[in-house]
Parts: C-alpha cells; structure tokens; sequence
C-alpha cells in the first residue's frame, strides 16, 4: 500500500506541475500584453517573468525525476522486456489474479466519478466567467480527482 | 457463495499464508481475503492450491448450498 500511496503522490504532483507551467507561461504572456500596452513598466514586467518562468522549470523537473526514480522499481519480466502495464501502475502485482480484478472494479469506479466530474467542471467554466488560470487548475483537477477516486476505491476493495 | 477449506489445509500442512501464496503465484493477501470466504478464487487458482494440497479440487471448494 506504500507503494499505491507513492504511485498516487507522483502522479498527482506531475499535474500539478503542468497546470503551473501552463499558469506560469499564461500569467507571462499576460505581463507581456500589459508591457507592450504600457501598462507596466520594464522592471515589473521583468520581476513577474523571472518569478513565472521558475514554474516551468524546478516543478516539472521534480516530478520527472520522481517519476523516473518510480520505474527504476519496475520490474522487467522474464524475457528482459519492460511490461507497459507494470510501468503505468508499478505498484501493482500483475501476476496476482485478486489486484487485477480489483484494478479493474476501481478503474470502473473512477472512470464513473471522471465522467461525472467532467461535467460539473464544464458547467463550472461558464460559472467562473471563463477565466484562464480557474480554467487552467480546474481542468488539472479532473485527472487528479480520477486517480483519487481510483485510490480510494482500490483501498475499498483491497480491505474486503 | 463458495467456501473452502484451504485455512485448514494450510495449517495441516504446516504452512503460513505466505509460503502458499508464493508456492501458487498470488499474494498473501489473496490468501486472506480467499481463507475469509470473500474472495471467489479463479479456476486456475483453485486447480494450483488443490495440486498443492493434493487432493481432488471439490474437496477443498464447495457451495454453501451443498452443505
């Protein structure tokens, strides 16, 4: 279960970190409009880019390694091949007939709660009045809620 | 509903749940859930802790109905 935990936490950061790039890179191009409409003056527009542009590099960074460091633990079978699914979901034991049946029983419960929230967000958009960085973590949230949800269920039904 | 009889086998055979979960290719915890009745072991499985046991598989796996 450390491992499912783990799976979860790097996962869950790594889009965490692309909605901050893609904050960072919006909020930068934002100060550039301002700039070239003498809004702002150079210094402020140069402070705000330097503080943005740190986002698109350490976050997705850490979480690359992370990830990295993750499927290091990834075992190869028996012939030396790297198994596609024990690299997505390493945590898991493959072999055993019990995980994937509840592997499969959580991704269902998932994909339900995805579809559901999906929805809720879109209306959320018009709500918000359309505006980018809500739009921009909202839109982050939906694979973050989806590996939750399989989290939890996975827990649910691995306690039976 | 199926039981099973593989919580008195096992330690019959003097094994913990672990050596069998290994001996058939599951994890110890299938093993426990499979002992508490609330897994429902695949056929494969049931033939692999029957071949272990040594016995004939409807020995080991029966329906609660039956009993």
């Amino acid at each position: 279960m450390k491992k499912t935990t783990a799976g979860m936490i790097l996962r869950i950061s790594l889009f965490v970190a692309i909605a901050l790039v893609v904050y960072g890179s919006y909020k930068t191009g934002e100060y550039s409009t301002l700039l070239s409409e003498r809004k702002i003056d150079f210094e402020t527009y140069q402070d705000a880019s330097l503080f943005f542009k740190r986002f698109n590099l350490a976050i997705p960074s850490f979480s690359g390694i992370a990830m990295l460091f993750w499927f290091i633990y990834t075992k190869k079978d028996a012939e030396g091949r790297i198994n596609v699914k024990q690299e997505t979901f390493p945590e898991f034991n493959h072999g055993d007939e019990r995980e994937a049946l509840l592997t499969g029983k959580a991704a269902k419960s998932a994909l339900a709660i995805i579809i559901i929230y999906t929805a809720v967000i879109l209306f959320s958009y018009e709500l918000s009045l359309y505006s980018i960085p809500f739009m921009i973590f909202a839109t982050a949230s939906i694979p973050i809620v989806g590996l939750l949800a399989y989290s939890i269920s996975y827990r649910y039904y691995y306690s039976k | 509903m199926l039981i099973n009889r593989v919580k008195e086998l096992r330690a019959r055979f003097n094994l913990t749940q672990g050596e069998l979960a290994e001996r058939v290719g599951v994890t110890r915890q299938t093993i426990v859930s499979l002992e508490k009745g609330s897994y429902t072991p695949s056929l494969l499985l049931a033939m692999n802790i029957a071949e272990e046991f040594d016995m004939p598989i409807e020995e080991i796996f029966s329906k609660e109905d039956k009993l």
